[in-house]
């Protein structure tokens, strides 16, 4: 597996569907269950498992599917609060396999969510190149900011920054601007990302 | 199939040693039949991608782990 290779996937990807429209990254009928899991989440003092019971409250009401309740499990055991790389990586294969099962119109994206899952648990665990091959591939089935914005941090984490940016600069042309907004917007907040920044670049 | 191995093989059992015509003299590998003094082959592409040291910018993870 080379970086080159995987950048030339991404450029294809890219090239050949430029000008769609990227798709928001969870089903939009589960946004307001995942919000509120992740709001839960993101409180001082968390209680992982009142976390956890809330996901699973929710796919009991109907309001979260499999592929998403396991995907809300993922994300609780792979924060930095649980940590449990072992049990996040159980969830993720669950998902897939609740994905594959209900298969549709999502399938594309679910699988997207599959990818950076495990792409997000390679880069936590310091495997940054095979991060960066499962951020490829789930910006291969879901042209989002988040996905790209993934993508550069595995670059840039592998000291690839002449190659981060040649893909800012490709990406930068070829897709829509609001887009391209979203992504200078998370290159701005990201730390991982300030080597990309204009002012870093120029300086 | 070389006679070279086999003859090698009967020399060293017989006289425990290599004869000096392969070493220097103090039973040390000759030169030529040391792989680390073998030239690198030129030919073969230079490992680039991916060799640069990981850069470590300082800064607290923030990867996107969306649903």
């Amino acid at each position: 597996m080379s970086v080159q290779s995987i950048l030339e996937r991404v450029m294809h990807a890219v090239d050949r569907q430029a000008y769609l429209t990227p798709v928001d990254q969870a089903d939009g009928r589960y946004h307001e269950p995942l919000d509120q899991v992740a709001r839960a989440l993101s409180r001082p003092g968390a209680d992982p498992d009142a976390c956890r019971e809330l996901a699973r409250s929710f796919h009991a009401e109907g309001k979260l599917d499999a592929v998403h309740l396991y995907s809300a499990l993922h994300v609780i055991a792979a924060s930095p609060r649980v940590a449990d790389y072992a049990e996040a990586a159980r969830w993720v294969a669950e998902q897939e396999n609740a994905a594959l099962r209900a298969g549709g119109g999502n399938l594309d994206a679910n699988l997207a969510s599959v990818d950076r899952h495990r792409g997000v648990l390679a880069f936590l665990q310091g495997h940054h190149e095979v991060a960066l091959d499962y951020f490829a591939r789930a910006l291969e089935r879901q042209r989002s900011p988040e996905n790209v914005g993934n993508l550069l941090c595995a670059l840039v984490c592998l000291g690839e920054l002449d190659e981060a940016h040649d893909l800012l600069d490709h990406l930068s042309q070829a897709l829509p601007t609001a887009f391209i907004r979203q992504l200078h917007a998370r290159i701005e907040d990201d730390p991982d990302l300030a080597p990309l920044r204009t002012t870093e670049r120029d300086a | 199939m070389s006679i070279f191995g086999p003859l090698l093989a009967w020399w060293l059992a017989l006289f425990g040693a290599p004869p000096a015509f392969l070493c220097d003299g103090d039973f040390e590998p000759h030169p030529i039949c040391n792989e680390a003094d073998v030239p690198p082959d030129e030919s073969r592409p230079k490992l680039k991608k991916g060799a640069n040291p990981p850069l470590d910018t300082g800064a607290i993870t923030e990867i996107s782990n969306g649903f």
